[in-house]
Order: structure tokens, then C-alpha cells, then sequence
């Protein structure tokens, strides 16, 4: 199931990320915790999948706005209530993770014809300087794929990868001194089977691992 | 979790499965019952096979991989992000154990790696069983890591987003923002510890009645092998005879034959190379093992599974999807190709600690085989140890362990951490070197059994952290009567009186 083919990025703009004050006393000291900004879709207008990584946000809650609303008040629906980003939101945990909420989650799925979503997030905590969600990205199933092309792809892409049987190995200490350059045989011609064998590679290479100094430079490849 | 991850997780851990030799005997097994039984017709044929094979032992063997592998698979699911400032913290890290390894490598004027002779080799291979006679001159070496050094790099770390406020907050040494678990959950969890539950290492004294029954039923439950039950039976501690096989159960490791194949391929990795670290683990065995009466005697098993520890890339796996980086040199093979090559140093990726060599000694004195006692160690490794040191935001990692044994000994016993603290003195840099040796070293060999039980019964490694805090604790008195910060090592520094249940017990109550 390659990404590129199943999904497609969806298209919007952004605005700011604006922490929310009561009343118009931005001056205050006082931290309302509550933070909003609104998206814009652009050309395609659903949306299967919200992927982002958050930044210390505590809690979100995502309304959108159809296009062509029936409802003449073209009032904004709730899909997604005070969902948990942080186990704790005094802890770490979850504070720079990467999350995905699919339409599964979504509280009312009958939503199409999307032009607007809200976002709003809630971060109690007194613990952190600032918060908000990054990188966010908006993907919808690609509909051009038909469900009998993705079943067709799925069963050659299964052919492709044969059973492998495990043969009985009988007396097992006579057998293992010998096999030892059976193993690597074997491992070289396992490379196309996922197999037990193929999860432990050979640190070597051809047989060389002259090693004389570390990379210190390790954060590239 | 969304569709893409569980999908992949879905054919991995099919695949994984069926490239299994439970899997094979499964095969068979279902085969067999289709042969003999006599109730079986094409009409129930369905409902008659499922059956008998939901009570087979063998679909049972299958279902432990599943749950072990699944188990696995979804404990990191929120590792650090290699941009955020723990992230950023491993990679310094990571590049501080470079220097050194590559400073060792320099000062002593020898390579990394290198091959051995074929001589060499056959050298090496006749003297297997008492590798302890191999050794050399020793002393110029040094550990790559000693644990102070980490501990000061734990407590350097800080989140740049804190405010003031929760900056004046932290009363530990630990400032990283990692999320406790309540004392209240922790006990819930922990609830098989109460003193209402008999518990072996402590109780069979008193009645003798309870532990044969106890006994009996852990036949039963080795018998019916379920990783559940067995779980949930030896978190009252495992009788002695049956540990092995309950570890084993626990930790889902039974050695098949392409183990034990694997096993013997390890082994010629020795013979075939000379890795500068394995010096580096034999001082390491030498100066903490060897020295200490209650071990000395597994000074070859320990070795021999070091050895192969380092030569195992199974465990490169590990560091995967995580921000971790494996060292990595470059080499250039000798068939002409004028290319360097990027290899992983060492193959297994892990550099070691001072006295890691500890977290060893334990099993060796419930497995007698080193086929199974390498298996058991590996998996005991990839499981829990290698969280001891990492940097990461996962609760079970040092960090998590750290600040759980904070906050524990503050909530519970405000006082003593506050005296402590008044006398300049850290609790928690008494209790780090405990912690990060899971207590190896430090009790009772069959005391250290008896808390191990619970890290694989509990699946967690803040057993560590609660037992820590409960020595303080225990030691309450004598602590709250010292004066002066040089007598707290006297009163902490022998703990092999102590009874690991009863402590954990009092913690708990």
C-alpha cells in the first residue's frame, strides 16, 4: 500500500495560530490556555485523514464548515471533542508526537463538501512557555483507485512473497558444525524471503570488517 | 495507531508467524487431528477442527508469539522525535560515546576490528569453555562509559519550553517534565504485591502448606504455557525449580533449531574477528564479576554470551523508528572495490556501560545451557535493559525510572527527602547506579531473582524505581540520624541484608 497511490495531500491555507483572550485585554497577564486558527481548503474539499505533530498541545477539538449547506445558518459541526494529544499534560509524554486522526474518529462522518475547519487547542498545563500543533497535513483517499484495482495489486504483491516451509532439521549439533557455510549460503540466497535468517544481517562485507575508527559525523544516511 | 501502521503490523506479524517453527508444528498438528479424529465429517468439518484447535497446545504457542510480538510493537510507539530537545540530547550522547570509543581506539594504537588468523581462530575455538584463560594485559583498557558520566548528562538535560513557574516547581534533580504515573495507579498495578497475597522469597517460611500448593499449581501453569498466566502467576515471584521455564515463557524465547544454528554462527563470528570492545567486556567481567564471590564461577558462561552479544545484529532492529543512531564506521572490502562502505560498530550496536556485565550475572544462575541463557539474556535485553540508557520521553526509559524514584520517595516519605536534600546530600545519586544495574551487584543473588521475577511478571522495569525508594525508606531511621554528608554511603552501601518482598511490601502498604 504505497502512500502515493492511496493518498493524496489536500490543498489549503493557513492561518496564524492566535492564543484566545477574554474580552479584548490582550495585555494581560492572564493566560487563557486556549488557542485557535482556522483552514482553508482550496481545490478538493474532503478529506479522509489530519496528520500533525504536536507541540506540548494538551487537548484539540476540530469543527468544519460545509460548502453548500443545506442549513441556512451554515452553523460549524463538531467532528472531533477535546481529544487527548498528551497522556498527562504536566508530562512529556505525547508532547512532540506525530498524530493521525483518521475519519474514523471523526464524531459526525457525514460531513462533505468541507471549505472550512477549526482547530482549537487547550493546553491547561502551567508548565509550558507556549504550545500548538506543526506540520499539518490534510490527506484524502484517492478516489481514481478503484477498489478492484488496489484487491488486484494486493494479490500479486502476496504471490510475490512465497510461504516459506521450515523442514524438520534432524540432529541438530551434527548438522550445525557443518552448516556454517551453509548459513551464509543461505542467507545470501534469502534475501527475496523475509525469513528469520534475513532479520539478523552479516555485519561484514565480503568478508572484510577491518574497522579502524568510528564516524563521528554519524547523523548523515 | 492508523490504518497504514496496523496494516504493516498485520503482514508483519503474519509473516513473522508463519516463518515460525510453531507455525510448522501447528501445520502438523491440524494435519494430525484431521487424520484421527473420528467425529469429523465435511459437514461440521468448520466448527469441529476450531475446536480442538483452540485447546491445542500448539495454536496456544502461536497465540504467545502474537501477544509478545503485538506487546512489542506498541510500547514505542512514542519515542522522541530526533528534533525535540530530547532527541537532540541522544545525539549528543551518541556522539560523546564516538569520541570515546574512538579516543580508546587512538590512545591504545589498535584497530576496532580486525580479522583473525585462521590459526588464531582455531586457538580461540579450542579454548572456548575457558575463555577466562585468554585473557592479556588488561590495564590499559577502560570502560567506554562510566554511569556517573551518564547521570550527569541526564540531569544537563532541560526542556526549553518550561516556564518559571514549573522550573521552581522541580524539587528533584531530575527537570525533565516526564509524566509519573500517580502513586495510586502504581499501586492498583502493583496490587498482586499487597500483603494480602502470599509471595514467594518471603512467605514460604511461615507455611510451608501454601508454597507446596503454590508449587503445584506452577506445574500447572508451566504445563498449560499461556504468557498471560504465567504472567499473572509469577508476579507473586517464581518458585525456584520452575523459574527457567517460567522466565522462558514470559520472555516467549524457545530455542528452535535455526536458533541453534544462529547460536553456532555467532560463535564464528568470534573466531573470525577481533573486535577492540570484547577487551573492553573482559576487563569489564574481570573487575566486576570475577572479584565478587557470588558470581566468580560464571566468569566463562559470561564471556562466551558477551561475545556473541556484540556480534548479534538481531538486536540492530531495536533502534529502529527510533531517533537513535547506531555508530557507524567506514570500511573498504578487499575484492578491489575502491568504495568505503558504511558497516555498524559494533555489529550489534550497543556500546556498553560500566559494569553492564552485571545484568548478566543474574541468569546465569537459572540457565545452566549458554544456548538458552544467550537467548534468554537477548530477549531480556531488547525487552527491558536497553532502556537503561537511552534518552527518552518513554516512562520506562532511565529518565522515566529516574524521576519515578524522585517522586515517590518525596510523596512517601516527604521528611527523609528533605533532610537528605538539607544535608546537600541527592538521593537520586545514590540510587542511579542501582537503578541502571537493575540492583545487580548489590543484594542477595536469590534477592535479585526475587525482584527480576517481578520486572518480567509486571513487564516493567519500575519495579526498580519503587524498590529503590523503599530501601531509603527502610533505612529511614539511620538516615534521619546522620549529621554529615559522609556517613550516608556507610548506611546505603551494603544492602545484601535486605528482603527484597518485605521492601517492596512496605512501599505498597
Amino acid at each position: 500500500m504505497s502512500e502515493d497511490k492511496l493518498w493524496v495531500n489536500v490543498n489549503f491555507d493557513m492561518r496564524n495560530q492566535l492564543k484566545l483572550f477574554v474580552g479584548e485585554r490582550s495585555k494581560t497577564q492572564f493566560d487563557s490556555g486556549c488557542k485557535m486558527f482556522d483552514i482553508f481548503l482550496k481545490d478538493t474539499f474532503r478529506f479522509d485523514e489530519i496528520k500533525f505533530q504536536n507541540f506540548y498541545t494538551g487537548y484539540i477539538t476540530i469543527k468544519v464548515k460545509e460548502r453548500f449547506s443545506k442549513d441556512t445558518n451554515n452553523e460549524w459541526k463538531l467532528i472531533l471533542k477535546r481529544y487527548k494529544l498528551m497522556a498527562n499534560v504536566h508530562g512529556e509524554t505525547g508532547a512532540n508526537q506525530i498524530f493521525t486522526i483518521s475519519k474514523d474518529m471523526f464524531l459526525d462522518k457525514d460531513v462533505n463538501n468541507i471549505s472550512q475547519l477549526r482547530f482549537i487547542l487547550q493546553q491547561p498545563s502551567f508548565y509550558w512557555k507556549d504550545f500548538g500543533i506543526d506540520d499539518i497535513k490534510l490527506k484524502a483517499l484517492n478516489t481514481d483507485l478503484s477498489i478492484e484495482k488496489v484487491l488486484e495489486d494486493f494479490s500479486k504483491k502476496s504471490e510475490k512473497v512465497k510461504i516459506k516451509k521450515i523442514e524438520k532439521i534432524p540432529p541438530i549439533d551434527v548438522l550445525s558444525t557443518r552448516l556454517q557455510n551453509l548459513w551464509i549460503l543461505s542467507n545470501e540466497a534469502s534475501k527475496q524471503v523475509k525469513s528469520k535468517i534475513e532479520d539478523n544481517p552479516r555485519f561484514d562485507i565480503d568478508g572484510c570488517y577491518d574497522v579502524n575508527l568510528l564516524s563521528v559525523n554519524h547523523s548523515q544516511n | 495507531m492508523d490504518a497504514e501502521a496496523q496494516y504493516k503490523l498485520g503482514t508483519e506479524l503474519s509473516e513473522f508467524v508463519t516463518n515460525s517453527q510453531a507455525y510448522y508444528e501447528f501445520f502438523q498438528n491440524v494435519q494430525e487431528i484431521v487424520t484421527t479424529a473420528s467425529d469429523l465429517s465435511l459437514i461440521n468439518m468448520n466448527e469441529v477442527l476450531m475446536d480442538k484447535i483452540k485447546s491445542s497446545a500448539s495454536s496456544r504457542a502461536i497465540t504467545n508469539i502474537i501477544f509478545y510480538n503485538h506487546k512489542l510493537n506498541s510500547i514505542d510507539e512514542n519515542g522522541p522525535v530526533s528534533t525535540t530537545y530530547l532527541g537532540k540530547a541522544q545525539t549528543q550522547w551518541e556522539k560523546k560515546l564516538i569520541k570515546s570509543m574512538n579516543s580508546i581506539c587512538t590512545e591504545l594504537n589498535m584497530p576496532l576490528a580486525k580479522k583473525r588468523s585462521i590459526l588464531e581462530g582455531q586457538e580461540l575455538k579450542k579454548i572456548w569453555n575457558e575463555l577466562g584463560t585468554n585473557v592479556s594485559d588488561l590495564k590499559k583498557f577502560r570502560p567506554i562509559f562510566s554511569i556517573n558520566e551518564i547521570f550527569d548528562h541526564i540531569l544537563s538535560i532541560k526542556c526549553n519550553n518550561l516556564t518559571d513557574l514549573a522550573f521552581k516547581s522541580i524539587t528533584g534533580l531530575i527537570s525533565v517534565p516526564i509524566r509519573i504515573k500517580p502513586f495510586d495507579e502504581l499501586k492498583k498495578q502493583y496490587e498482586k504485591m499487597s500483603l494480602e497475597y502470599f509471595q514467594s522469597g518471603l512467605d514460604e517460611n511461615l507455611n510451608s502448606l501454601i508454597e507446596q500448593e503454590k508449587h503445584k499449581n506452577g506445574i500447572k501453569v508451566v504445563e498449560i504455557n499461556d504468557i498471560i498466566m504465567t504472567k499473572e502467576f509469577s508476579k507473586t515471584g517464581c518458585t525456584r525449580s520452575l523459574r527457567g521455564k517460567l522466565w522462558a515463557q514470559i520472555l516467549n524465547v524457545n530455542v528452535e533449531n535455526l536458533d541453534k544454528i544462529y547460536y553456532n554462527y555467532l560463535k564464528q563470528c568470534v573466531f573470525d574477528y577481533d573486535l577492540l570492545i570484547d577487551s573492553i567486556y573482559y576487563k569489564d567481567v574481570k573487575t566486576k564479576a570475577v572479584n565478587d564471590d557470588q558470581v566468580f564461577v560464571f566468569e566463562d558462561l559470561l564471556y562466551q554470551v558477551l561475545l556473541l552479544f556484540t556480534r548479534d545484529t538481531h538486536l540492530l532492529k531495536l533502534y529502529e523508528n527510533k531517533s537513535i543512531q547506531i555508530p557507524k564506521a567506514y570500511i573498504r572490502p578487499k575484492n578491489g572495490d575502491q568504495r568505503y562502505h558504511p558497516v555498524f560498530y559494533p555489529p550489534n550496536g550497543f556500546l556498553p556501560f560500566e559494569g553492564f556485565t552485571l545484568l548478566v550475572t543474574p541468569i546465569c544462575y537459572v540457565y545452566s545451557d549458554p544456548i538458552l541463557l544467550y537467548y534468554i539474556f537477548r530477549k531480556f535485553f531488547v525487552t527491558h535493559f536497553y532502556k537503561l540508557s537511552i534518552i527518552s520521553s518513554d516512562p520506562q526509559s532511565i529518565i522515566g525510572l529516574c524521576a519515578l524514584f524522585e517522586n515517590i520517595l518525596q510523596s512517601k516519605d516527604p521528611k527523609l527527602f528533605f533532610h537528605l536534600r538539607k544535608l546537600d546530600i541527592q538521593p537520586l545519586r545514590i540510587a542511579f547506579k542501582w537503578i541502571i544495574r537493575a540492583f545487580s551487584g548489590s543484594l542477595l543473588s536469590s534477592q535479585l531473582l526475587e525482584l527480576w521475577d517481578r520486572i518480567l511478571a509486571f513487564n516493567s522495569l519500575e519495579i526498580l524505581s519503587v524498590f529503590a525508594a523503599g530501601v531509603f525508606m527502610y533505612r529511614r531511621q539511620n538516615l534521619m540520624s546522620i549529621t554529615n554528608k559522609s556517613h550516608v554511603e556507610s548506611i546505603l552501601d551494603d544492602l545484601t541484608s535486605l528482603k527484597v518482598v518485605a521492601i517492596l511490601q512496605l512501599v505498597f502498604a
